[in-house]
């Protein structure tokens, strides 16, 4: 029996969602066991914090921009998984917070974008924004702009 | 029974006004594979000027970041085109053989294609591809090859010095593979008034005018009549 080109197409789709679904086996990995871990260091869960926000992790891996191959960090806001910025430091900022409870997710993430079966998550109270120097002014130069 | 008639004759003045370029395979396979590249295009320049974290439309509505949108579609353009490259191999065959091919005309047909890009008078040529078909052909092959085996790496690899190496090739890939489409794109559009017509040959069934045909393949045309 010859098989037409539809029905390799086909076959072809099915590897595909194999492939697919295979591909992010590893996302909701806690990171422990002597893998890959993040952590984020400040603020601490439950903390009540003024705007801008400085978020510090640390991480098992190095860190650094894409084009040096090795891995980064996304940092989201209230379980938005699809709008992240991409962080190649260990300091990220948020500036545009809305008062009132909020959950800070960061993931660690391969160069190539996958995940690196790491995470963590805490929530903090925004009860404003800062007035004048505060510990959270922006040291780092590292990018935010979030508009939730 | 008139009425009948009177479509049946129809159909074949259509018939022999038309002449079939490709067939259905490769027509399938020619709108896998752009339906493909072209959202892997837009994704991945989305994702080259920065766009990464600010889903598209397409990303929001299927629930995944457009990293991972643009993996999982990189994959099944992989897919297509080892096995359309494998199950039509004789297609494969010619298409790498004709678009090598050099003549001696080929020269002439260049000197006079700016102006038959508005006139439509194009040079002769004897091949199965225009000489500029040619060119174009292997260029987007190569460069579509580059980044279909580097993209393949990057994923395998997921991080160090062989990605640095890779994520280049990737991107290099990109800058060249991208006007290519897009002149392929413009040409087939017909906006050019010379190749009016040609999109024909790959869609809706595939049957161009034989006018066109005669103007653009005129010795594919008489081997095949």
């Amino acid at each position: 029996m010859r098989m037409s080109f539809k029905s390799w197409s086909l076959i072809a789709v099915a590897l595909l969602a194999v492939t697919a679904c295979g591909e992010d086996s590893t996302a909701d990995a806690a990171g422990g066991g002597g893998g890959p871990a993040i952590s984020i260091e400040s603020p601490a869960d439950g903390d009540e914090v003024t705007l801008p926000l400085k978020v510090e992790v640390s991480t098992s891996e190095e860190i650094g921009p894409e084009e040096s191959g090795k891995n980064h960090w996304h940092l989201f806001v209230d379980g938005e998984e699809l709008e992240y910025t991409v962080e190649t430091t260990l300091e990220a900022m948020l500036d545009d917070l809305s008062p009132g409870e909020h959950m800070i997710s960061a993931t660690l993430q391969h160069a190539d974008h996958s995940s690196a079966g790491a995470s963590d998550e805490i929530t903090v109270t925004v009860t404003g924004a800062a007035t004048g120097n505060d510990e959270n002014d922006d040291e780092s130069g590292a990018d935010s702009g979030y508009d939730y | 029974m008139t009425t009948r008639h009177a479509s049946n004759s129809a159909q074949a003045s259509a018939q022999e006004r038309t002449t079939e370029r490709n067939n259905r395979a490769t027509r399938w396979f020619h709108a896998l594979v752009y339906i493909t590249g072209l959202t892997l295009l837009a994704t991945g320049w989305w994702l080259l000027l920065g766009g990464e974290g600010n889903p598209t439309p397409l990303a929001l509505v299927i629930g995944i970041p457009d990293t991972s949108l643009h993996t999982m579609i990189g994959w099944g353009f992989a897919l297509i085109a080892i096995i359309g490259c494998v199950v039509g191999w004789r297609a494969t065959r010619t298409f790498v053989a004709e678009s090598l091919r050099v003549d001696r005309s080929d020269a002439r047909w260049f000197a006079r294609w700016p102006a038959a890009l508005i006139s439509g008078r194009f040079g002769s040529h004897d091949g199965h591809f225009d000489p500029g078909q040619r060119v174009l052909n292997v260029v987007m092959a190569l460069s579509l090859i580059a980044l279909t085996l580097s993209g393949i790496g990057l994923v395998t690899v997921h991080g160090g010095p062989s990605f640095v190496w890779l994520a280049r090739v990737h991107k290099w890939s990109t800058y060249v593979a991208t006007p290519v489409i897009a002149g392929h794109v413009i040409v087939a559009s017909g906006i050019l008034p010379g190749y009016r017509g040609v999109w024909r040959s790959m869609h809706l069934g595939g049957r161009l005018d034989r006018s066109v045909a005669q103007r653009l393949w005129p010795a594919w045309l008489s081997r095949k009549s």
